[in-house]
């Protein structure tokens, strides 16, 4: 009769857990519509983005004269990709302060300084961030999401801590005044903030009370035993791995005990049963062996 | 009176107390498990269902703080009946009748394991089993970690004031881990050990009623039974009328 009831409640369970609607904007939708060459431009969603009205000369000013008739005077500019290739002073032209925003931080500095630079990745300018072309106004809860995609196309171990920290987490549920990449490091005057005295600034925007201590709580923090000597978040992040080691320990060798302690009783009970076809364990016996 | 058809002995096994202890850990570990853990696997789909089910994270949030300040409440109350138990009613602070630990508790637990293997029959009982008695250290030593750690993610500016920062990353990794082992243990093996196993299935209701039936306690518990025959002014005491 129990065991009975015990089934159906158990099958009506995983029913419902099945038959649970997955809610519709999980997953995050991560694939924009593939673009297969970075010279091919959709028309009509470049109509409908909030640059619709302008022309490409407007932008590509470098377009050499009569380049945008076929063939190209200079075919050997398309094997360049276009992000490289495109003027982006020209956004200053109608964005002059976020432009100039732009040239006081680390993305402008890399350029400016070359020795920065990693050879396999070129400092970023405006369309790295931004795609020109399909640009939209995006809800709070859009940008959310979009930031970290943005940024983390080319820091994604930054946007993986990020994801491990409360921020992170809290934008992944949809907590729209959590903070994202850029409420902290700055849109356009993008900040690195290495030091207490550059991010304490960031964390007052939403902790009034913050001071340098709190201002030195790692927000992109690892647990490993061989961080970057050079980075000064090195003994922290040695700290951060023993402390998670001791409590991963912890939890699985408590729950290792008590789930196979719970699974042997389990399989005992059932053997009990099915051997008497009665509810009791066998009932214990005074003089016994163990007394 | 006397021709209601005859009720089963019953004797107490938890006071008022106790019980109204039992519901506020009970109310205070499901509102934070179920506020606290979408946070952990923010990646999951359930996570999402269930921060939409709650109301968004802000909500969770409020529902994780009731809950602390549940958790904080009982946790008062009970070091208060511990001073009151060991002062006032000058009992002893160990022994079988507490749920301090005790050789034949690991002794118990070798037994056990043989008993579920085939070897041997079962260890007998006093009146708290060891894996009851793990049931309560597993709390008592939760709390102080899950507390205090979640009492420095609650206020990181306070504390920050004589704290590093990296101590608020050391409370989360501990408040998280720490509720991770809690929620696996309670959802899975204290509910099975006192409610799901056969003989109890699907509620133990002693733990709500506080009164336990002389065949269970004879049965579970024989070395309290034992204990009870020499104290007969006790297990009167202990009938329920």
């Amino acid at each position: 009769m129990r065991t009975k009831r015990f089934l159906t409640i158990l099958l009506c369970s995983i029913l419902l857990l099945g038959c649970t609607p997955r809610p519709p904007t999980w997953p995050p939708s991560l694939a924009r519509p593939a673009e297969t060459s970075s010279w091919q431009v959709d028309i009509e969603r470049f109509q409908h983005s909030a640059h619709g009205n302008l022309t490409c000369t407007d932008c590509h000013a470098d377009i050499q004269p009569g380049e945008p008739t076929t063939p190209h005077p200079d075919p050997s500019r398309l094997t360049t990709e276009a992000t490289a290739l495109y003027d982006y002073q020209r956004c200053a032209a109608c964005h002059p302060y976020e432009y100039a925003a732009c040239t006081q931080g680390v993305h402008a500095g890399a350029r400016a300084n070359p020795s920065d630079i990693r050879p396999d990745q070129p400092a970023p300018t405006c369309g790295h961030c931004h795609n020109p072309h399909y640009v939209t106004k995006e809800t709070r809860a859009e940008l959310l999401t979009s930031v970290s995609e943005t940024c983390g196309n080319c820091h994604p171990e930054a946007v993986k801590s990020y994801e491990h920290n409360y921020h992170g987490k809290a934008a992944l549920l949809g907590r729209e005044t959590t903070a994202t990449c850029t409420d902290c490091h700055g849109a356009h005057t993008v900040l690195a903030l290495y030091e207490t005295s550059e991010s304490l600034p960031a964390c007052r925007r939403c902790h009034p009370a913050a001071n340098d201590q709190f201002a030195s709580y790692r927000i992109h923090a690892a647990a490993t035993l061989n961080p970057d000597p050079h980075d000064p978040r090195a003994t922290d992040f040695k700290l951060f791995f023993w402390v998670t080691l001791f409590f991963t320990c912890l939890v699985v060798g408590v729950l290792a005990l008590f789930y196979t302690h719970t699974g042997l009783w389990f399989l005992r009970s059932l053997h009990e049963r099915l051997r008497r076809g009665g509810p009791h364990e066998q009932q214990p016996q005074r003089g016994g062996p163990h007394d | 009176m006397t021709d209601r058809p005859t009720r089963p002995v019953e004797y107490w096994r938890f006071n008022v107390y106790h019980r109204v202890i039992h519901l506020l850990v009970l109310v205070s570990f499901f509102g934070s498990t179920i506020s606290g853990m979408p946070l952990k696997y923010p990646h999951t789909g359930w996570a999402r269902l269930l921060t939409r089910l709650q109301g968004g994270v802000a909500v969770m949030g409020i529902i994780h703080r009731i809950s602390a300040i549940i958790i904080a409440l009982y946790c008062l109350l009970h070091l208060v009946y511990i001073a009151h138990y060991v002062l006032v009613r000058k009992k002893k602070p160990w022994g079988p009748d507490t749920p301090v630990p005790s050789i034949k508790d690991f002794q118990d637990l070798w037994h056990n394991f043989l008993y579920f293997l085939g070897q041997g029959s079962r260890p007998l009982f006093d009146r708290f089993t060891y894996f009851e008695k793990f049931d309560y250290w597993a709390v008592f030593w939760g709390v102080p970690i899950i507390g205090l750690s979640g009492l420095v993610l609650w206020f990181p500016t306070f504390f920050s004031k004589f704290l590093p920062g990296f101590v608020i990353n050391i409370a989360h990794i501990m408040h998280s881990d720490e509720a991770l082992l809690a929620v696996g243990f309670i959802y899975i093996v204290h509910l099975f050990n006192t409610h799901i196993r056969f003989e109890k299935f699907p509620l133990n209701k002693v733990i709500f009623t506080g009164k336990e039936t002389e065949e269970e306690l004879r049965h579970e518990r024989p070395l309290q039974w034992e204990r009870l025959q020499a104290e007969p002014g006790r297990i009167e005491e202990m009938k329920v009328r």
